[in-house]
């Protein structure tokens, strides 16, 4: 259904940036508050009511804008389309979004530079809004570059830190080596559709081939800003960023923007059965390798954001196996929980004045109550011992991936023998032993920090933040439980109000299915048995390890497996060994054909030779002008002799 | 009125000879009333070029303010000037461009005020004039008149090697440009009428296609040496770096693009069949560009230079998207010319001012400037924003029109590896461009921050803003200026991609 | 041999001059003359200077005894160089008239070249007026000199006979030879006349024996008879014999236009001879010269063009030659007055492109319409070159420092009017718009490419980019080097010289911008080419 509002929903976050941005600095403080906090709330109410107003008679509204450009046969709209899908995701987005303003409002305080991180913030808000609502590929670029600047400018917020500005350029530089895929992505769909509209992309008949290189591009994009093997490496540097941003951008929304453009294009990417065994592949990889190094950093933040790069594997995973609500929907929860747990941690880290390191922690709870609180209901979430939102979404995932059909018609022998049948289970057995990865660290993270004794410096006095902070802490954890509604299996909610909620349910129609077709009706509960088993231990070892020995546990593994554990805090060299093998030899590249071919050959040989010689040339013709009458006399008779000479003898 | 209407091309290219005159005509010695004039006359040249944005109508296979009057009929040429879209969006950045040079470099220049000045308006007028001319050697006159004021910018106002930087441009660009002469020359004897008029060479066309492409290279080298193409670019870093900042924003401004205009309104539209042949050669210099300006980019170490290579990449993005010959990419290479004048203008703009402050090149002693002049590096961001083609930044949409109309292209062979090579450009881009903005705003402050470094000032603002402006309504709103240059763009698109074909019929054989 | 009286009207310029010339010599007459002993072979005013102000610096010496006022002849002169210049431009777009049974012609194209000539001797003696009052070297021959060489540049225009030629030949060069002495200090001026005298008589020479040789084939030295006798065939020795002919007789002229390898004597006595007069022989000599070269190989031998035999060859050899030679000795000079001198010799290149482009019995219209533009525009901006040098010459001359670049650097500070008129000069010889020198440079190449001497053309454009680098040159030193040593030139006297320095440079732009009218009338000029 055309509508005439939707531009609203990025566009007044995109006027308060302008606002805080241009006049803040000069602006009350309580005015900078209001723009950028109502713009926020203003398009979260109207995606609220969008979001009710669907129905049979609207299943989307649709809104073209204005044409932003035109050229030949293409035409580049901006142009939205609301759905059920964008439609959530616009509310996570705002929603959390202004919980998160709202936080920021407390962990800002004191910083000078509040009116520009809140036009940042703001900014965020628009663009992600145009990546989620964007009806065609540019639209949805526009954001997606659009988040990636206000990463970098977050990131890099406190830039006299020069560790910090590296971390935005990197994280900027590594989401364009992306976003070049997805460039490459765009032209080759343009190149074969004729049209850059989602709706179209999805509904055309594409080659095999052509899908799969195209799907393959975008994907190499979604690498980029989910953060997947091998292009992660941004992620962790991040964290040098405010950490309401990193539990914004970093955890809740911008890095999940892959998965949902995955699961956008899920026409596309059933179509090209090669590149969703890609996308699954690479998702358990990720899942499992950045499992590995959250068990071993001590930075609270480092922890949580490679937790988020592990649990964006698993909603590759979802994707990957073709089970595109199950990704989503872990999407969505992971947007709760990992939110909280970022602000829970923001909140540890203001009340120890900026003290990141989990060693120097500890016997947190009963200084910092609520926030305790609601990081031990976000833990649970995220690790799974009870079935709340993380549990039932990471296995549904897990579920989906053991019973997947997607991969069960790809053989890798002509003749058909070898399928990839046994590609799911396998993903499953990964999976799972991430997720006890993921309960291990989690309680290991939260052991350290909230439980035992305070091991920090006697000077500094933890203290609970302000209400301001902890009231967005509460309504995340909050949704962290309410948020298990959408994985409740349709066995238990079949008939009743609730199954319409289940987001399985619910998003039906917007996804398509693999070609294998939807995988055979099973029972859920085995899945929930092992999975619970599987939180259980993680829990299990992990309290044995910390909850009383608290970091002894720590130096009790290390003398165990010590040069593992040494590999995995230094997060398995892959920094190094990219600055090893792309960095520097690039570096030392340019400047070698600098000094080669423009300094030497071009202009040493040719631009500045030339004249050189033409100089020497002519200095030695002049010698022979010596002003001596018989030389010129002879010259000129020699002059007169070669004429006759040539004109009459040869001629 | 109607005089006025009829004149008006004329009078806003020539308003800036008027203005020179009369600074030579007053006293030399304290500048202020020089550069006074200097401003007023830039200004209203820009006002009065508004009417002929507003007053545009694009009509195929005509100009628009079409003037002709006699000149030297005995020598075979004529007074005749008018314009295309394409012409007349470079018309407008360079008027554009004029006012906000003479004011910044109202600090910097100091000594012989008068000269500068009155180089500055002879300049615009030679630019305006390249544009405007619809006869070869109306045309030559101007594309040469350039080089003397540009020579004397930079080598009276230059850094230390300006010399040396100021003669290398002039050599280089001479050197093609003669050529290019006898190539016109060429066209002049075999068109049947002994005319130097476009239209008539158009229409006369070279039938033998060995001459054509013997031509066209005469014609391209003059251009490709303009451009710069690869590896005819090494006078521009030179150049650049010694030019004053108003020297480098001219020149990167629109002198550049007077190469890159010369390929799609002479060398390409005269010569079909030749530039179809080139194209994939020409192509493939431009994605040279477009990497190796990058990597040199990431070899510098002087502000300038930097800046001056990151122009060689920019521009190999023009030039692949002219030889994609698709409308698409060739609007976006057009679209490309404006927002690399915007741009790189931009950014030469405000190396000058920090120039101004630290009175060095030098990366090195920069750093942390964002903490001691905060409006500087927010301006300077969204400059660098837009050099490394950030949607909603004017730089966008035309890399994005020309990559994806090179990777569609029918006609070009090897289109595709050549998009994808050059999409490469895109990451490039962010990396030198990034380092570089690391390098002198973030960070502790060094050694340039230091001397209570001023952060812009209020006439520095009157010159940035309009910048600014420019690259976030072009950025946003960018159709208007495609659909001035659609028609021009689908005239030469069509007649060169399907000049294998047909061959160009030669009319009005008749000798008087 | 019967003529009709009214055939002197045809060569009324030359008469006019040569009236000029009896004049002034005859008015020395009734001057006052001091004792030779006093003025005597003069110790220049350098020494003068030098003795008086050790400084150096440009103070008037009063000691010597006042020679008799002679400033009224520079007038005298300059009026009758301006009625010459009226007589040859009034008839300009007369039909061509064969004059005295033959031994002349009174066309367009000599008329063209009388009036450069004549406007040349104009503002030479303007010049000169105020370089030679300066250095108090005013003595009666010179400007009687001048225009007694101008008269026989007109009658070489005219002449069509191979013995008239040789005789106005004569009667320019003797002028001339005597010019270049005329500042009697130091030894190079008599040294530069010198060998200018015997490299001149040589070429005279070898010019009479082309003629002899030419006679001997046709029984006649009329040009219209040689071309006739060649048209009818004639015995095959005959023709060798005429081939000879041509190369001796192009030989020769090719010494006067200065083309290598017969320039060995140019910079020589360019370098030596005062300012104002090699502005002259620049202007005058090449304009007279090539007009002769043109009358004697098209009119004369212009079915003998073509071929491996042709002159078209042997110009074509002598024009690459020119072009190279000239512009890569001229890059290392850096004596202003020295690399004048070169780039007269690549300019002798480039008009013989267009001499070798008129080659065929009818003269191309347009490239002699390009000869005679490049001639006027060279003349023009040559003169005004040499009148700023003369400027900084005499000034150097009484400072004791020689010509060197360095002199020149940062002229724009001390005398902005002479740097921007220098290097508008400058940016007219090397061709670059819009000046008159772009506009020659496209009638000449443009008529190339017309012949199709494309190669000659692109060869002859490449070699102009090597002369760019040494105009460009003297601009660097003029604007961009800082102000060596700032003593200003005098004003007072040297008005003149920076009235003339005007004119030129206005004329060079006028030609530049509105070659309209100038075209136009080269045009008529070149389609009454008489034979």
């Amino acid at each position: 259904m055309e509508v005439t509002w939707l531009h609203l929903v990025p566009l007044l976050p995109l006027i308060g940036a302008a606002i805080c941005g241009l006049v803040g600095k000069w602006l009350p403080k309580s005015w900078v508050y209001a723009v950028a906090l109502g713009s926020v709330l203003l398009s979260f109410l109207i995606g609220l009511r969008a979001f009710i107003g669907l129905g049979e008679q609207a299943p989307f509204f649709h809104e073209l804008w204005f044409n932003w450009f035109s050229a030949g046969s293409l035409r580049v709209d901006m142009a939205f389309t609301f759905d059920r899908l964008s439609g959530a995701l616009t509310l996570v987005v705002t929603g959390v979004g202004f919980l998160i303003h709202v936080y920021s409002v407390g962990y800002m305080e004191e910083d000078a530079g509040y009116w520009r991180y809140f036009s940042y913030l703001n900014l965020f808000i628009a663009a992600m809004m145009t990546l989620v609502l964007g009806d065609n590929l540019v639209a949805m670029f526009v954001g997606w570059e659009g988040v990636g600047l206000c990463s970098y400018l977050l990131i890099g917020f406190w830039f006299t830190d020069e560790e910090k500005a590296y971390a935005g350029r990197k994280a900027f530089i590594v989401n364009r080596i992306g976003d070049f895929g997805f460039l490459i992505g765009i032209f080759i769909l343009f190149n074969q559709v004729g049209t850059v509209g989602i709706a179209q992309i999805n509904s055309a008949v594409l080659p095999l081939g052509v899908a799969s290189i195209a799907a393959l591009c975008l994907f190499i994009g979604a690498t980029g800003k989910s953060a997947q093997l091998p292009l992660y490496i941004w992620l962790p540097d991040a964290m040098a960023g405010p950490t309401p941003v990193s539990a914004l951008i970093h955890a809740a929304t911008m890095v999940t923007a892959g998965v949902y453009m995955v699961a956008r294009l899920s026409h596309l990417y059933v179509s090209a059965p090669g590149v969703m065994v890609v996308v699954a592949v690479v998702g358990v990889l990720t899942a499992i390798w950045s499992a590995l190094i959250a068990t071993s950093q001590n930075d609270i933040k480092k922890v949580l954001a490679y937790s988020t790069v592990s649990q964006l594997g698993f909603m590759f995973i979802g994707v990957g196996v073709g089970a595109f609500f199950a990704g989503t929907m872990h999407l969505v929860t992971h947007a709760f929980f990992k939110a909280c747990l970022f602000l829970g941690s923001g909140a540890v880290i203001h009340g120890l004045h900026g003290e990141q390191d989990i060693q120097r922690m500890g016997g947190l709870r009963k200084y910092l109550p609520s926030t305790r609180t609601t990081f031990l209901v976000a833990t649970i979430a995220i690790t799974g011992i009870l079935p709340i939102s993380g549990f039932f979404s990471k296995d549904e995932i897990l579920g989906q991936a053991l019973h997947t059909r997607a991969f069960s018609f790809l053989t890798l022998t002509p003749d058909g023998s070898t399928r990839l049948t046994w590609l799911g289970p396998l993903i499953y057995a990964v999976g799972s032993f991430s997720a006890f990865l993921t309960s291990f660290y989690m309680w290991r993270c939260y052991f350290l920090t909230f439980s035992g004794e305070y091991r920090g410096p006697e000077n500094v006095h933890p203290h609970e933040s302000p209400s301001v902070m902890t009231l967005p802490l509460w309504i995340l954890a909050a949704l962290s439980v309410i948020g298990l509604v959408l994985g409740l299996p349709q066995a238990w909610v079949h008939g009743t109000g609730l199954q319409h909620w289940t987001w399985e349910h619910f998003t039906e129609d917007v996804f398509s299915r693999p070609r294998g077709g939807a995988p055979e009706e099973f029972s859920p509960y085995l899945g929930y048995g092992i999975a619970l088993i599987v939180g259980w231990a993680g829990w299990a070892c992990s309290y044995a390890l910390y909850f009383k020995r608290g970091l002894a546990g720590d130096e009790l593994l290390t003398a165990r497996i010590h040069a593992l554990r040494r590999a995995l805090a230094n997060k398995l060299y892959v920094d190094e060994l990219y600055d090893f093998l792309i960095v520097q030899p690039f570096w030392a590249l340019a400047r070698g054909l600098f000094r080669l071919v423009d300094a030497t050959l071009i202009d040493g040989l040719f631009v500045n030779g030339i004249p050189a010689l033409i100089a020497w040339v002519g200095a030695m013709a002049r010698r022979f002008q010596n002003g001596d009458v018989q030389r010129y006399l002879a010259v000129t008779a020699l002059g007169v002799a070669a004429l006759l000479y040539v004109f009459l003898v040869r001629g | 009125m109607a005089f006025i209407e009829s004149h008006l091309l004329t009078l806003v290219t020539f308003l800036p000879v008027l203005g020179a005159m009369l600074i030579a005509l007053l006293p030399s010695g304290e500048g202020g009333q020089h550069k006074g004039i200097a401003f007023l006359f830039s200004l209203l040249t820009f006002v009065l070029s508004i009417a002929l944005w507003t007053g545009f109508r694009a009509a195929p296979g005509r100009y628009a303010f079409e003037q002709r009057t006699e000149w030297a009929p005995a020598l075979g040429f004529s007074y005749h000037v008018g314009l295309d879209g394409v012409a007349l969006l470079l018309f407008l950045l360079t008027t554009f461009l004029g006012p906000i040079v003479v004011l910044s470099s109202w600090k910097f220049i100091q000594e012989r005020v008068n000269v500068y000045c009155i180089a500055l308006l002879l300049l615009e007028t030679a630019i305006l004039g390249t544009l405007a001319s619809l006869d070869l050697v109306l045309f030559y006159v101007f594309w040469e008149a350039m080089l003397i004021p540009m020579y004397l910018l930079i080598g009276m106002w230059g850094s230390d090697r300006r010399i040396y930087a100021a003669v290398k441009f002039f050599l280089f660009t001479f050197i093609g440009s003669v050529l290019m002469l006898l190539a016109i020359f060429w066209l002049w004897s075999n068109s049947g009428r002994k005319s130097f008029d476009y239209a008539d060479l158009l229409n006369a066309g070279v039938v033998d296609v060995s001459t054509q492409r013997w031509l066209f290279l005469a014609f391209a080298l003059a251009f490709a040496i303009k451009v710069p193409i690869w590896p005819l670019h090494t006078w521009l870093p030179d150049a650049h770096t010694e030019a004053p900042a108003a020297g480098s924003i001219i020149l990167a401004g629109v002198m550049l693009k007077m190469g890159t205009f010369g390929f799609i309104r002479y060398a390409m539209p005269l010569f079909p069949q030749a530039a179809l042949a080139f194209a994939p050669a020409i192509a493939v210099l431009g994605v040279i560009g477009i990497v190796y300006g990058s990597l040199m980019c990431m070899a510098q170490t002087d502000l300038k230079r930097l800046i001056a290579y990151s122009s060689v990449a920019h521009l190999g993005f023009v030039m692949l998207g002219l030889s994609a010959l698709t409308p698409e990419a060739v609007s976006g290479a057009v679209l490309q010319m404006v927002n690399h004048g915007i741009s790189t203008g931009a950014l030469f703009l405000m190396v000058g001012y920090l120039y101004e402050r630290t009175h060095t090149r030098d990366l090195a002693a920069y750093g942390g400037l964002a903490t001691v002049a905060p409006a500087i590096a927010a301006t300077f961001l969204v400059i660098t924003l837009s050099s490394i083609g950030l949607p909603g930044t004017n730089g966008f949409v035309g890399e994005f029109l020309v990559l994806i109309g090179t990777f569609t292209s029918r006609v070009l062979a090897g289109a595709v590896p050549l998009a994808v090579i050059g999409a490469t450009g895109v990451i490039l881009g962010a990396v030198y461009m990034l380092w570089l903005y690391q390098r002198v705003f973030f960070g502790p402050p060094r050694k340039a921050a230091g001397h209570g470094l001023q952060d812009l000032t209020v006439r520095e603002w009157f010159t940035v803003a309009p910048l600014l402006l420019a690259i976030v309504v072009i950025g946003l709103a960018p159709q208007p200026l495609l659909s001035a240059i659609k028609e021009p763009v689908d005239a030469v698109v069509q007649r060169v991609s399907r000049a294998d074909r047909a061959p160009p019929v030669r009319k009005a054989e008749a000798q008087p | 041999m019967n003529y009709d009286p009214n055939d002197l009207y045809g060569v009324l310029p030359a008469l006019i001059l040569s009236a000029g010339a009896l004049l002034l010599l005859t008015s020395e007459v009734f001057l006052r003359n001091v004792k030779p002993a006093v003025l005597g072979p003069a110790p220049g005013p350098a020494e003068e200077a030098q003795r008086q102000l050790p400084t150096g610096s440009d103070a008037k010496p009063q000691a010597v005894p006042a020679p008799p006022d002679r400033r009224y002849q520079a007038w005298v002169a300059a009026a009758f160089a301006a009625a010459a210049l009226w007589a040859a431009l009034s008839r300009l777009g007369d039909p061509a008239v064969s004059l005295f049974s033959g031994a002349a012609v009174s066309d367009g194209f000599a008329r063209v070249v009388a009036a450069v000539v004549c406007a040349a001797l104009l503002f030479s003696c303007i010049v000169a007026f105020s370089y030679l009052e300066s250095l108090r070297a005013t003595r009666g021959e010179f400007y009687a000199l001048a225009l007694f060489s101008a008269a026989g540049m007109c009658l070489l225009a005219q002449a069509t006979d191979l013995i008239v030629i040789f005789i106005s030949l004569e009667v320019m060069s003797l002028a001339l030879y005597a010019l270049c002495a005329y500042l009697r200090r130091g030894k190079r001026p008599a040294e530069a006349a010198f060998k200018y005298f015997i490299l001149g008589s040589f070429a005279s020479a070898i010019f009479l024996y082309g003629a002899a040789l030419a006679f001997g084939a046709t029984g006649s030295t009329r040009l219209a008879d040689v071309a006739a006798a060649l048209r009818s065939g004639g015995p095959s020795g005959a023709s060798t014999l005429l081939y000879a002919a041509v190369a001796l007789l192009a030989s020769g002229f090719a010494f006067k236009v200065a083309a290598v390898p017969f320039h060995m004597w140019v910079p020589d006595v360019y370098d030596g001879a005062p300012a104002p007069v090699t502005g002259f022989m620049a202007a005058g000599v090449k304009a007279a010269a090539f007009a002769t070269l043109v009358r004697i190989l098209v009119s004369g031998f212009g079915d003998a063009s073509a071929g491996p035999r042709g002159w078209r060859a042997l110009v074509i050899w002598l024009a690459l030659l020119t072009m190279l030679f000239g512009n890569l000795l001229a890059i290392p000079q850096r004596s202003v007055k020295r690399m004048l001198a070169y780039s007269a010799i690549a300019h002798a290149g480039y008009l013989l492109v267009a001499v070798a482009s008129m080659a065929s019995a009818s003269p191309r219209p347009d490239a002699t319409q390009g000869l005679l533009f490049y001639l006027a525009s060279y003349a023009a901006t040559v003169i005004g070159a040499f009148g700023v040098v003369a400027i900084i010459e005499r000034r150097l001359a009484l400072s004791g420092a020689g010509d060197d670049l360095s002199s020149w650097s940062g002229l724009s500070d001390r005398h902005p009017g002479l740097a921007a008129a220098m290097s508008l000069f400058m940016v007219s010889l090397a061709g670059i718009p819009p000046t008159a020198g772009f506009m020659a440079k496209l009638t000449v190449f443009r008529a190339a490419i017309e012949a199709g001497l494309a190669p000659v053309a692109i060869f002859g454009v490449l070699t102009s980019v090597a002369g760019l680098y040494y105009y460009l040159r003297v601009v660097v030193y003029v604007y961009m080097y800082p102000s060596a040593k700032g003593e200003p030139v005098q004003g007072g006297r040297l008005l003149s010289a920076g009235l003339a320095i005007a004119g030129c440079a206005l004329i060079v732009l006028w030609m530049g911008i509105q070659p309209g009218t100038f075209a136009s009338l080269t045009q008529s000029a070149a389609n009454t080419f008489g034979r």
